[in-house]
């Protein structure tokens, strides 16, 4: 009877301890799995028919930093495109202004 | 001085109907045919863009949106194509920054391209069409003419049918091209083009060598600053060009 209470008692504190420890350990992986990964699409349409398609790729920890990012690259990436054939990009694509840019 | 005077008059007489004859030209009717444009090429969002067909008696222009009004209620436009259909040449515009800006033309034929017309029929807006395809430039085409406007003209480099093309799109639905109104409208238009600096193949060749410096230039920013919001992998930017400009 005796060693039936500690075969129990060692079962209950072993159980124990695994769901304490799993239970961080388990978190630690989720934030790693849960890095969000948007991808941000473009087009830009510019001078005797052609166009030029960009699309970014982007990841975070939150999805509104990742959507901000993706948006981002996607903006300065149609921004140099245009700048190369001496366009000024469009108003509403928040381009940045010629000298904090590269120069194309 | 009575000769003088009479002189005086004979000349304001003499320039008065020049002035008139300007001024009238300048209010004639033109027709105005205004064009939806899409680029479709999934997964990228769909371009949607108006553009003018401005034909001027023997000339026609083809430009972005319909011209911006100046104070002295002047339209005016950056021209994309222009048709010269007295002299069969066309000239479009073809910046390759910073050596040719945006004022800089090349010109063309005129038309460019060879139809074979069909024996296919629809109704598009009340006009009645026919079909005909064409390949040009690395890409196949089906257009609508309108029969009932003998106007060989259309939009982008496309014409030489025996109407005004009224739709037009490529086999893979990328570039399309749909006329949503046809209007004759006074002549507040004032359009030209920049310097022309050479023809098709011309401008072929050196937009190759301009857009592959241009890729590497891009390519070596992209080394220089991996860390670059623009820049690491999962960036892609590629150009789709109507015509096949880099073979």
């Amino acid at each position: 009877m005796k060693k039936l209470f500690i075969f129990f008692m060692a079962v209950a504190v072993s159980t124990f301890a695994f769901a304490s420890s799993e239970t961080p350990l388990a978190k630690s992986i989720l934030k790693s799995v849960s890095k969000c990964t948007v991808t941000a699409y473009g087009t830009y349409h510019y001078p005797n028919g052609n166009n030029v398609d960009v699309s970014c790729t982007k990841s975070a920890s939150s999805c509104a930093q990742a959507q901000a990012d993706a948006a981002n690259c996607r903006d300065l990436n149609v921004c140099n495109a245009v700048r190369s054939f001496g366009l000024e990009p469009s108003p509403t694509l928040n381009c940045p202004k010629v000298s904090e840019f590269e120069n194309p | 001085m009575k000769n003088l005077a009479e002189l005086l008059i004979i000349s304001i007489l003499f320039f008065f109907p020049a002035t008139k004859v300007r001024a009238s030209a300048n209010g004639d009717s033109i027709i105005k045919v205004t064009y939806k444009r899409s680029y479709n090429n999934p997964p990228f969002p769909e371009s949607i863009g108006e553009e003018c067909l401005i034909i001027v008696g023997n000339i026609s222009y083809y430009i972005y949106g319909s011209g911006t009004k100046g104070k002295d209620g002047i339209l005016r436009a950056r021209v994309d194509q222009m048709k010269d259909w007295e002299n069969h040449r066309l000239f479009y515009m073809g910046p390759m920054y910073p050596e040719y800006n945006l004022d800089s033309y090349w010109s063309d034929s005129l038309p460019a391209m060879k139809w074979t017309i069909l024996n296919q029929f629809l109704t598009i807006k009340n006009n009645y069409c026919q079909k005909a395809v064409t390949s040009f430039r690395g890409r196949d085409y089906t257009a609508f003419f309108a029969i009932n406007i003998p106007i060989q003209d259309g939009p982008f480099k496309f014409c030489g049918l025996p109407g005004l093309i009224v739709k037009i799109s490529d086999s893979k639905g990328i570039f399309n091209f749909e006329m949503t109104s046809f209007e004759k409208i006074p002549n507040d238009y004032d359009l030209g083009i920049g310097k022309v600096y050479g023809d098709y193949s011309q401008f072929k060749s050196l937009f190759k060598k301009w857009h592959l410096r241009r890729l590497e230039k891009d390519k070596a920013r992209r080394e220089a600053d991996p860390n670059c919001l623009d820049c690491s992998e999962g960036v892609t930017v590629r150009y789709t060009f109507i015509e096949n400009l880099l073979d």
